[in-house]
């Protein structure tokens, strides 16, 4: 049996790949511009929204807050959630091949419960909020401006990671896809605990962790083609 | 490699020069025949050409291109399972040539061949996941840190489907009629 190419074939080859166009901005130089350019969104479209909502910026900040330390605490620890899945979601690695599965398992497995631990079991806010004769705005009990405020950062974010790692997955491809979309929710995740002073377990549930579990979902689904050679 | 990623396309037949050998006999074992080879072969090369802006410069390329033309295989399979009338009469492994043994006696010949086919055949019947350990681990030599790695699993994920198919490839030898200590059949 041959175990060496056919000759024919470079001639072929040479030629599909010549015929072929190939991204020439490297992938380490894309992931830092998704770096970048995530939380700066973030930041934009929560300021933008909670002003807009609220009338101030970072309304679940300043809202009915029970305590500045918990609230500081809760924070820093979400966005460290939100940077290390991104982190580990698009590292490459020494041999250019990411983070093995196990790893990916553990972002797609760890996100949305570690969020919800911080962010349900014991809530921040008290639910005075909720009462539309504090802040003058009604929050729906199904969270659906939080739902909104959640797509609006977890889309572009999920498109600018994918874009990050276009071509780039040979390996585990759809652990991948869900790791980052794991990650895009995680953004999601915080500026909505930024945005939104609720303390309704029904509003934190649907509004605030459900959009991570479904990101998670779609990246796994969809982006997956994307990531692969 | 790290040339190649950086847009130099002059480079591009050293560079198949110093894979192809490595990557098609790779191909030729992942796939049932030389046909499906060739295709494996090809794609992957195309796949990388287009993804070689992910390169990751100091990294093996080889090692690289072997898990591109798994995923290429993945995809392969993945679409025959939702069209399996496409599957197609292949012919096997072990039927798509003939093992060149030079200066040996026509038994050697045929003793050689019968072995090359039984395990030939035993590898492209055992599950992609242990073929593919074994070949990375026995035929090509990597560690098993390196091949955990093509494979995006962890090195003792590796070893076991490797133990695995080395333990049926023995017993498809021993059922084959050839014992463990020696080369000829029983």
């Amino acid at each position: 049996m041959a175990t060496t190419p056919s000759e024919r074939l470079y001639p072929r080859i040479r030629a599909a790949v010549e015929a072929t166009p190939a991204a020439t901005t490297r992938t380490r130089t894309r992931i830092f511009a998704a770096l970048a350019i995530v939380p700066l969104l973030t930041a934009a479209v929560l300021l933008i929204v909670s002003e807009m909502v609220y009338g101030q910026p970072t309304a679940g900040l300043r809202i009915d807050v029970s305590s500045v330390v918990a609230m500081l605490t809760i924070l820093g620890l979400l966005a460290a959630l939100a940077l290390a899945s991104t982190l580990f979601a698009l590292w490459q690695g020494r041999d250019g091949l990411g983070i093995g599965s196990i790893s990916l398992v553990s972002i797609v497995a760890l996100v949305v419960p570690v969020y919800a631990a911080l962010t349900v079991l014991r809530p921040l806010h008290s639910g005075a909020a909720d009462d539309v004769a504090l802040t003058g705005v009604a929050i729906s009990p199904w969270g659906l401006r939080c739902l909104f405020v959640a797509t609006l950062v977890g889309v572009p974010a999920l498109a600018i990671f994918a874009a990050a790692l276009r071509r780039a997955a040979a390996v585990s491809s759809s652990l991948r896809g869900a790791a980052l979309g794991a990650a895009a929710g995680a953004w999601a995740g915080f500026a909505v605990f930024v945005f939104c002073p609720s303390g309704n377990l029904q509003h934190l549930l649907v509004g605030h962790v459900l959009p991570i579990a479904i990101f998670t979902l779609i990246g796994a689904v969809a982006v997956t083609r994307a990531l692969r050679p | 490699m790290e040339r190649y990623a950086r847009g130099e396309d002059r480079v591009f037949e050293q560079l198949y020069g110093l894979l192809a050998p490595r990557l098609y006999r790779f191909c030729m074992r992942l796939t049932s025949s030389a046909a499906e080879a060739d295709d494996c072969f090809q794609e992957t090369f195309l796949k990388l050409h287009r993804a070689r802006a992910t390169y990751v410069a100091g990294a093996n390329p080889l090692y690289w291109a072997f898990a591109i033309a798994r995923s290429v295989y993945l995809s392969w399979l993945r679409y025959w399972r939702r069209r399996p009338e496409q599957l197609g009469a292949t012919r096997d492994v072990a039927e798509a040539g003939e093992l060149q043994v030079q200066g040996t006696t026509p038994e050697a010949e045929v003793t050689a061949q019968h072995l090359h086919d039984t395990l030939a055949c035993e590898l492209s019947r055992m599950s992609e996941k242990n073929r593919v350990a074994y070949i990375l681990l026995r035929e090509e030599h990597l560690t098993a840190r390196e091949a955990a790695a093509v494979l995006g699993t962890s090195v003792e994920a590796v070893k076991q489907r490797a133990h695995r198919a080395y333990q049926s490839l023995k017993a498809a030898l021993n059922t084959a009629g050839w014992s463990e200590y020696g080369n000829d059949p029983v």
